[in-house]
């Protein structure tokens, strides 16, 4: 009890009786409102904004995916950077800059960085400046990367002719830090590319690439092989996007041949190891076949999710499942798997993003039997579980397939942006959950109340008598909706003494 | 040549006799140590070894191949060609 209100409203003999916001029935479970009145437990809701055509009469239906392009989101500016490789323009290497207003995203001019056919695009925030972005990109296995100037929605190079910093480069990832070293107020950046070394079998390599405020230049260091074992062609390395000052994260998998199928085995390495030669990596899980593993980052909970796609040779449900990772003074404990999407036949769902924030995942996915809607699934955390909640369409055309959706969380808006292929275009949806309030129960109504009148609530500890249906000596949690159900949840409710009483003490 | 193996003598790595290869307690420094190569970071001076003097298989590939102190080359049963997509 925190104000004379919530007082009054055990006024009546120690009966709790607060005061209804909307109508309750007898036997609803209500969460407590900041002003001191009850409300019926709501369940999450989810929107998204109309789709939006960014990019249009592309040549063909690969028109922005992660594979190629890459797009990073900088909450100062509230501006997102794209960089692709575009197709209507013979696969030259652009960028352009687009200011963000509620669900709507104001493009500037594109910039061709690279007059070549350009593959694997990728940019990340520059450290050392807080106007500058790095985008690597790879020309024929040669790797380059250098800094571009971000003014408004222009966007400038700094080097007409850079070098390269690698050859051999497949599936190069990219992410950027501050460098904890830094001199007194000069701030010098950090660069990790990995990828797969198609000059070295394919081994993971991580190079580690510095950068400062002296030169705009991107200075490589030594390649580091942080696993000698070659990275899966349906296995994309996945590194977290810059979350300064977290660890740094990677995942990736590898596959061996076993008896009826082929095994993968999903590793997580931490990159302030690379450099060390400790080989601090990790083994999620070993699953039976998966193709894709796809991780995020989750701020508030500090717990990073891998979401995979299983195949026909794999589990036999088909199901979608993903991993919690916890990572604790560099020891990581993994959680799961969990299921965030059922496929009654086996149809391959490569095609998906995650993204993570306030408790929450957004998985967005190409649904393959809807026929190829695009979807989306948020999860919630809670200690080390995920809660898959209900699944919801955001585009009712049908998306073309092999296309890897890209997304980044908009901060200022607390909306997740998707940007995805069309059939000859590029579109963008933003997403924004408002998760249940189950997790906020604190007790069931004893009788009916009408909005603004007082009413007798059930609070833990005590006996409601106003449920029906239950099952004696049976636990209860309280579902996303608000229905009581033996389903677990993050939301235990209490233990049923009849068919029409439940003793609510958690569980 | 000579060859880097794990410790289930998979063997990761095959170079010339005179590459310079400098085996440390943390990594493995693969080339001229004035301007390397490539660095290895998850294998070591304990958890992998050098075995010289071998003769390459002509179709090696790193991790095909198992290779024991005597130089004797076998298949791994369970490797797959991460080349080819499925």
């Amino acid at each position: 009890m925190s104000n004379a209100r919530d007082l009054a409203d055990f006024a009546d003999g120690g009966i709790y009786k607060p005061v209804a916001t909307g109508t309750l029935a007898n036997g609803q479970t209500v969460v407590l409102n900041s002003n001191g009145t009850v409300q019926a437990v709501s369940p999450a809701t989810s929107s998204n904004s109309t789709p939006t055509v960014w990019r249009a009469s592309q040549t063909n239906s690969t028109t922005f995916d992660s594979t190629n392009d890459d797009a990073w989101y900088d909450p100062n500016s509230n501006t997102v950077v794209m960089v692709y490789s575009d197709n209507a323009n013979s696969g030259y290497g652009t960028a352009i800059v687009g200011t963000i207003s509620g669900t709507t995203i104001t493009f500037g001019s594109p910039l061709v960085f690279s007059s070549t056919s350009t593959s694997w695009c990728r940019v990340e925030k520059n450290y050392s400046y807080s106007d500058k972005v790095v985008i690597a990109w790879v020309v024929s296995g040669a790797l380059y990367a250098e800094t571009f100037n971000i003014s408004g929605t222009t966007i400038t190079a700094n080097e007409s002719f850079p070098s390269s910093k690698a050859t051999g480069v497949i599936k190069p990832q990219m992410v950027t830090s501050r460098d904890s070293a830094d001199y007194d107020t000069t701030l010098f950046g950090l660069v990790y590319i990995t990828y797969a070394n198609s000059n070295n079998f394919l081994y993971g390599t991580a190079l580690g690439c510095s950068t400062g405020p002296y030169t705009t230049s991107v200075m490589a260091g030594t390649p580091m092989v942080f696993a000698s074992v070659s990275i899966d062609a349906n296995c994309f390395l996945s590194i977290n996007p810059d979350q300064q000052p977290a660890m740094q994260a990677i995942v990736f998998a590898n596959k061996g041949a076993t008896v009826g199928g082929i095994a993968t085995t999903i590793f997580f390495g931490n990159y302030a190891n690379f450099g060390e030669g400790t080989g601090a990596l990790t083994t999620i899980g070993s699953e039976p076949r998966i193709s894709y593993p796809q991780m995020a980052y989750e701020p508030s909970t500090g717990k990073y999710v891998v979401a995979f796609d299983a195949d026909q040779f794999g589990y036999a449900d088909n199901a979608m499942r993903s991993y919690l990772l916890t990572v604790d003074a560099g020891n990581v404990t993994v959680s799961g798997p969990f299921v965030w999407a059922d496929r009654p036949t086996f149809t391959q769902i490569s095609e998906f993003t995650i993204v993570g924030n306030n408790g929450q995942v957004v998985i967005f996915y190409r649904d393959v039997t809807s026929p190829n809607n695009a979807k989306y699934v948020a999860g919630t955390i809670s200690g080390s579980t995920i809660y898959y909640g209900q699944t919801f369409t955001a585009d009712t055309s049908s998306l073309p397939s092999s296309n890897i959706p890209i997304s980044v969380y908009d901060s200022n808006n607390s909306q997740a942006i998707i940007f995805y292929s069309g059939s000859t275009d590029s579109k963008y949806t933003m997403i924004d959950n408002a998760p249940s309030t189950a997790p906020n129960f604190i007790g069931i109504t004893n009788e009916a109340i009408a909005d603004g009148e007082a009413g007798v609530v059930s609070l833990r500890g005590s006996i409601n008598q106003s449920v029906t249906g239950l099952t004696t000596q049976t636990d209860y949690y309280v579902q996303d909706d608000g229905a009581l159900s033996t389903t677990v949840s993050p939301t235990p409710a209490g233990k049923a003494l009849s068919p029409t009483s439940i003793l609510l003490k958690g569980i | 040549m000579k060859t880097i193996v794990d410790e289930h003598n998979c063997s990761k790595y095959l170079v010339a006799d005179d590459y310079s290869v400098v085996m440390t307690a943390e990594h493995i420094d693969m080339g001229d140590p004035e301007s390397l190569d490539f660095r290895i970071c998850d294998l070591n001076s304990s958890n992998s070894s050098l075995i010289e003097n071998v003769t390459e298989p002509d179709d090696w590939y790193g991790c095909k191949y198992s290779c024991s102190a005597d130089g004797t080359w076998t298949l791994n049963a369970d490797w797959v060609d991460p080349r080819i997509v499925p």
